[in-house]
């Protein structure tokens, strides 16, 4: 069963890499990170059950929390061009 | 006679998720632009992603390891939905719409009608 799940993921991580090296614009680059990142934490659970050690878990979790605030910063920094932008949008 | 239904139910799970994540991975190769890629990725990625978690957690049994895994769980179900939001604002905000990558498809079938295998009446409907 975690073969199955592990092949999966693995299709799965090929994918978003090719659409990353690809990617036309920033923000495609910046899906297909989150999504690899994703498809990273889950295949790190998979991978620990393989071996019999589900300590992995503990690892999985921060990395789904830093995937999770590094997308967004990164996500903020395109579009402010500043990390400590204040939020407020540009009135149309 | 629990071992095996256990079993069953998370293989039901494991088969669900990774359809749904292999789907949603092909999708963001194969659809034209950005935000149809979003649609494809956030989507059923959150929906697979679920369901795999969902099977661990029924092979790992009533520990401290499935705990764990339903942190993981809530965490991809609020991350997934805010970092599309968050694109799709930063995209529209960087001057990509989804109105001008429909002119461009328009465009590019109008282009590619008299060298190719587009007959006429394919290439009106595509001009609609």
């Amino acid at each position: 069963m975690f073969a199955f799940m592990s092949l999966a993921l693995l299709v799965a991580l090929v994918f978003s890499l090719f659409r990353a090296l690809r990617g036309p614009t920033v923000f495609d680059r910046a899906l297909a990170s989150n999504s690899i990142g994703t498809g990273v934490t889950l295949l790190l659970i998979v991978v620990g059950f393989l071996n019999e050690r589900p300590d992995f878990i503990d690892v999985s979790l921060t990395l789904a929390l830093l995937n999770f605030v590094s997308t967004l910063a990164f996500l903020k920094f395109w579009r402010h061009g500043d990390l400590s932008h204040v939020g407020e949008e540009p009135v149309e | 006679m629990i071992d095996s239904v256990l079993t069953l139910v998370s293989w039901f799970f494991v088969i669900f998720g990774s359809f749904f994540y292999v789907v949603g991975a092909f999708g963001l190769i194969r659809m034209p632009e950005l935000f149809t890629r979003m649609h494809a990725v956030s989507v059923s990625e959150t929906v697979g992603s679920f369901f795999i978690i969902i099977a661990m957690i029924l092979q790992s049994g009533w520990s401290l390891n499935s705990a764990r895994l339903f942190f993981i769980l809530i965490i991809f179900l609020f991350s997934g939905p805010f970092v599309s939001h968050a694109l799709a604002r930063a995209a529209l905000f960087a001057g990509i719409s989804p109105h001008d990558m429909e002119k461009e498809m328009v465009e590019d079938c109008t282009q590619s009608y008299p060298h190719s295998h587009v007959s006429p009446e394919e290439a009106s409907e595509c001009n609609q």
